[in-house]
């Protein structure tokens, strides 16, 4: 008892954490953070990759906010983000907790749900191409069979977004999964038997044991979910390259396009500087919202 | 403390011992590689292709070796890299970084903006006394040459030429010797050959893209046959792109859209649904219709010479080799660029892959190899026009390819999208 | 009893169902790996190949180094799991449950990292790799040689920070019992001993989480080795899958084959990692 107290009081700094925290430190400063650095000074100047750069002051920021594409690719990816992320951490916690029990068939089934994120994601974009093919693809014939229309998908400016989406889930939620696994094998199974000698049932038990102790790793989905959505780049450049009507354009399909391929690195940069800065500002707000209910001390 | 001090240090040591043991390894082939190459006196130039294909890699092992047998003094390093963005990274990252390679093979889209940066040397003070320089055909010459200096020597040619299924022909009725030759012809084969299911389309005539990166070629094929030279002019930077021709081809477009098609993305060439038998006509590369007369469409397909509206014409695209303007050794690279384009060189390249020379000289036997083909693909690869070199260029490509998608998907009449894209392409002509 | 026994079969059921909705795309691609080229450009989709015959893979592999890309791809891959492994838990510790000024302020600091996608950083970042002093052939001032680029140390390197890591660590020691910290302090152990005794044993099921997620991330990372490496010889298995890809045509068969022979030590991996899910390490490690 003396000793915890003693804890609680003295809240003495520890030092050896900077040693702790340098290595992983030092190769983000050098790797990450003096890069993005430079993307900042980009920002400012009408770099074209190769000429020195040029400081032309706010003027690509203006710009941004009258370039209609970047504004319609800020408007999908946070489309993207809301169609993606509740549904893939919904199905990644429910197969999560149906498969956090002992059986000769859990290797199986979480080797399935597991499966589609481990595939490339340029096979697996092809693949999805012939599923959603107009003419022969899985999802048409299957349409036909029950007499209904077939639609065009990918090609119908209406649909390429859910298109794109379904299959991102389908990406996804195998990774959800994983992490709320390890989120489960956090807590104690005391828990769990004192619960039932108190009568719980399995949903008192999820609501008032298996919920709250998931809060940090739920946490860490959102946060990592919202910044993944928000930087999503491939499966749309395979599958749509922003099209139909920039339909499917995105915030990162426009910072390649205009960077790399258009080589306007300064103008890239800015919208860089935007993604980053509003990332930042969604995180800091789970911050301050998730931390009310983080807490969640055992002993 | 001192301990923990001690742990630390340990860990990132161990860290930072290892990977530099593995960039020793790098670093020490590097330099033994180096040692050797002074030793014996020779310039080592790096190359680098587009492209990751094994027929065409083994084909450029052979030409970079025949090249270092007689050329003792130079050492050649081969790169690939796969084609298309990743290129363009891959090239952009080099020259960044003042890495690029000494020679590069890649596309005639790439001079526009390239060439403007300084990052394609002038090959014209190398091409006196080249024999090249009478022997190429003209058209292929002038499309890697900008304001009358040459950038790029040809390599591999990409005509895009008119494939039609004779098979599909005649179970229409119609004769399989006489493809259309004029706009209306196109139309009316193509209104005869739409099926549809409901309100799906299981089969078309003429299979044309509507949407994906490469819609802009097949607006330049279509406005160049109603007589307009190009999206933009190169000479005069004049924009053509709204034209009053230009529209009309457009709109052209739009009718066989609405006539019924089979839409597909340009940008997976592979979707295109002639190659499955769903289209009678379409527009493709030589090598698309050796692959397509390979595959399950062998002996059924066949090819015709350009339809026209006002004039004859095509786009046809070209693989060119480079000289890097940072490179240190342009003699060695001249040579090396010479070699590989030489008559013998050429041959082979028809030999081992298939691709259409480009020297006059070398025109009778390519012919006679496989008349009737071989004249159409040397006939479009003469009249083709390519992709506008200007500084601009990639920029113009997006605009276009997103006014044909609207035009395409009915979001603005073709009058209204390729003025408003007439608009940008100008703003982006303005700001150069 | 039969009520459980009801459900378990309920279970099994619905687990199945969901199973082969997940694996439709993962089986049309191995299906297609058996197809003829002709069978995949047929106009009529036939799910089901006409023969299975191995050529396809055969022929895969026949047209490639296939030995040194899955060489090169295994040292990149293991390399990045041990040492972000190491560092990314130790820092998450560090960040969960030690106090020092400034924590707060350095963790938002690494969750940037999350938030800026990787093909914008790209370019400074291989600047720096290709400028990296004394190293590759350069001098002090990062002139003269290649610096990193085409070496296992620039294509590992980036990819150890794991802001990712970290954040994880961080939230799963988060759940830790605290008690297990006071019992450490009254046992008079130091942080480093509170770390190495006590967390990282117990932290089986997060490394194998984590060492899984990096695996797959770095496995089929293409975009950074296509930049850093330019020879043969440093080619991953990733970049290797291109060449099936030719301008026009793309050799789906021989490619899904490849494909489907990158992904089993993928699936491996998580097959050997999986079991560690199911060890409740608090229940362990407190009794």
């Amino acid at each position: 008892m003396e000793q915890t107290s003693v804890l609680r009081k003295k809240r003495k700094y520890d030092k050896c954490a900077y040693c702790m925290i340098f290595p992983a430190y030092f190769v983000f400063t050098v790797f990450i953070l003096i890069p993005i650095g430079v993307v900042l000074y980009y920002s400012i100047t009408n770099f074209n990759l190769y000429s020195t750069p040029d400081f032309v002051g706010l003027k690509n920021y203006v710009n941004l906010f009258k370039d209609e594409d970047f504004l319609t690719s800020v408007k999908n990816t946070l489309f993207y983000t809301a169609g993606c992320l509740f549904p893939q951490l919904a199905l990644g916690l429910l197969m999560a907790i149906m498969l956090y029990r002992k059986s000769r068939l859990i290797p199986v089934f979480r080797t399935a749900f597991y499966l589609p994120h481990v595939m490339s994601m340029v096979c697996m974009s092809m693949v999805w191409l012939w599923i959603y093919d107009p003419t022969y693809g899985l999802f048409n014939t299957i349409l036909k069979s029950f007499g209904l229309s077939p639609k065009q998908w990918l090609y119908d400016p209406k649909l390429a977004m859910f298109c794109v989406i379904l299959m991102s889930i389908w990406k996804s939620c195998g990774y959800s999964m994983v992490i709320f696994l390890s989120g489960l094998t956090s807590i104690p199974g005391e828990l769990y038997e004192a619960a039932s000698l108190d009568g719980a049932n399995k949903i008192h038990k999820f609501r008032h044991i298996t919920w709250p102790m998931l809060k940090p790793t739920t946490f860490f989905l959102l946060v990592t979910g919202i910044v993944n959505s928000f930087s999503v780049f491939e499966q749309i450049n395979i599958m749509t390259g922003g099209g139909p009507l920039n339909k499917t354009t995105t915030v990162v399909h426009q910072i390649y396009r205009r960077g790399f391929l258009e080589f306007k690195m300064g103008y890239a940069s800015a919208i860089s500087v935007i993604l980053l800065i509003f990332s930042m500002f969604i995180t800091v707000c789970i911050f301050r919202f998730g931390s009310s209910g983080q807490d969640v001390d055992v002993s | 403390m001192k301990k923990r001090l001690i742990c630390a240090l340990l860990a990132t040591l161990i860290f930072a011992g290892s990977l530099v043991g593995c960039a020793d390894n790098g670093t020490e082939e590097l330099i033994s590689e180096e040692e050797t190459t002074e030793n014996t006196e020779t310039t080592k130039l790096v190359f680098l292709r587009v492209g990751t294909e094994p027929e065409k890699k083994e084909y450029w092992q052979g030409i970079v070796d025949g090249f270092m047998k007689e050329n003792p003094d130079i050492e050649i390093e081969y790169q690939e890299c796969p084609t298309g963005d990743d290129f363009e990274t891959k090239l952009n990252t080099g020259f960044a970084s003042g890495t690029a390679p000494d020679v590069i093979a890649f596309t005639m889209a790439s001079m526009g903006t390239r060439v403007p940066l300084g990052q394609y040397a002038d090959l014209t003070p190398y091409m006196d006394g080249w024999d090249g320089q009478e022997d190429f055909m003209d058209n292929a010459l002038s499309l890697g040459t900008i304001n009358g200096k040459v950038y790029g020597i040809p390599l591999f040619p990409d005509p895009r030429i008119f494939i039609y299924n004779k098979e599909m022909f005649e179970a229409a009725g119609l004769d399989p010797n006489t493809p259309p030759a004029t706009w209306d012809e196109l139309m009316e084969y193509h209104t005869k050959f739409v099926k549809k299911d409901g309100d799906t389309v299981i089969q078309t005539g003429f299979a044309m893209p509507t949407s994906g990166d490469s819609m802009q070629h097949m607006f330049s094929i279509f406005i160049e046959q109603n007589g307009i030279k190009n999206i933009v002019d190169e000479d005069t930077g004049e924009i053509l792109c709204n034209k009053p021709e230009a529209v009309e081809a457009a709109e052209f477009m739009k009718e066989i859209k609405d006539a019924g098609i089979i839409p597909w993305d340009y940008t997976g060439n592979e979707q295109n649904p002639f190659a499955t038998g769903l289209a009678a006509m379409t527009i493709g590369t030589d090598s698309d219709f050796k692959k397509w007369n390979s595959d399950a469409l062998s002996g059924k397909i066949a090819m015709a010479a350009p339809v026209a509206n006002s004039r004859q014409a095509t786009f046809c695209g070209m693989q060119f080799l480079f000289m890097s303007g940072e490179t240190k050794y342009s003699e060695e690279a001249w040579r090396f660029i010479e070699y590989a384009s030489s008559k013998e060189s050429m041959w082979a390249r028809y030999e081992q892959l298939g691709t259409t020379p480009v020297r006059e000289s070398l025109r009778e036997q390519f012919i006679a190899k496989d008349p009737e083909i071989n004249e159409v693909i040397f006939e479009s690869i003469n009249c083709g026009t390519g992709s506008p070199k200007v500084p601009y260029a990639n920029s113009v490509y997006n605009i276009i390819n997103e006014a044909m998608e609207k035009i395409m998907y009915d979001v603005e009449s073709p009058q209204d999208a390729l003025d408003a894209a007439a608009a940008k392409i100008k703003e982006e002509a303005d700001n150069q | 009893m039969k009520k459980r026994k009801l459900y378990h079969t309920i279970w099994i059921i619905s687990m199945s169902l969901l199973a082969i909705i997940m694996l439709i795309p993962v089986i049309m691609m191995v299906l297609t790996s058996f197809k003829t080229m002709a069978e995949i450009k047929s106009p009529v989709f036939h799910l089901i190949p006409e023969s299975f015959s191995f050529i396809n893979y055969a022929d895969a592999l026949a047209s490639g180094n296939w030995g040194i890309y899955f060489k090169n791809s295994l040292m990149i891959t293991l390399l990045a799991i041990v040492f972000s492994l190491l560092f990314n838990s130790i820092a998450g510790y560090a960040f969960a449950r030690l106090s020092f000024p400034g924590s707060k302020t350095l963790f938002m600091l690494l969750l940037i990292g999350l938030m800026m996608p990787p093909q914008v950083t790209m370019l400074p970042t291989f600047l720096i790799m290709a400028k990296f002093p004394l190293l590759g052939g350069n001098n002090l001032l990062g002139a003269g040689g290649t610096g990193l680029v085409n070496t296992y140390a620039g294509l590992v390197i980036p990819l150890v920070s794991g802001s990712f890591g970290v954040f994880l660590c961080k939230q799963f020691y988060e759940n830790f019992p605290r008690s297990l910290d006071e019992a450490a302090q009254i046992d008079g152990t130091n942080k480093w001993q509170t770390y190495f005794l006590i967390y990282l044993p117990n932290s089986k099921a997060i490394l194998a989480t984590l060492s899984l997620l990096k695996g797959v991330s770095v496995w089929n990372d293409y975009l950074w080795p296509l930049v850093m490496t330019n020879s043969e010889s440093k080619k991953t298995l990733q970049l290797a899958l291109t060449m099936f890809k030719t301008d026009g045509l793309i050799q789906w068969n021989q490619m899904m084959a490849a494909a489907v022979l990158i992904v089993l030590p993928m699936s491996m991996l998580f097959l050997c990692a999986q079991k560690y899910f199911v060890q409740g390490m608090v229940t362990s490690g407190l009794k």
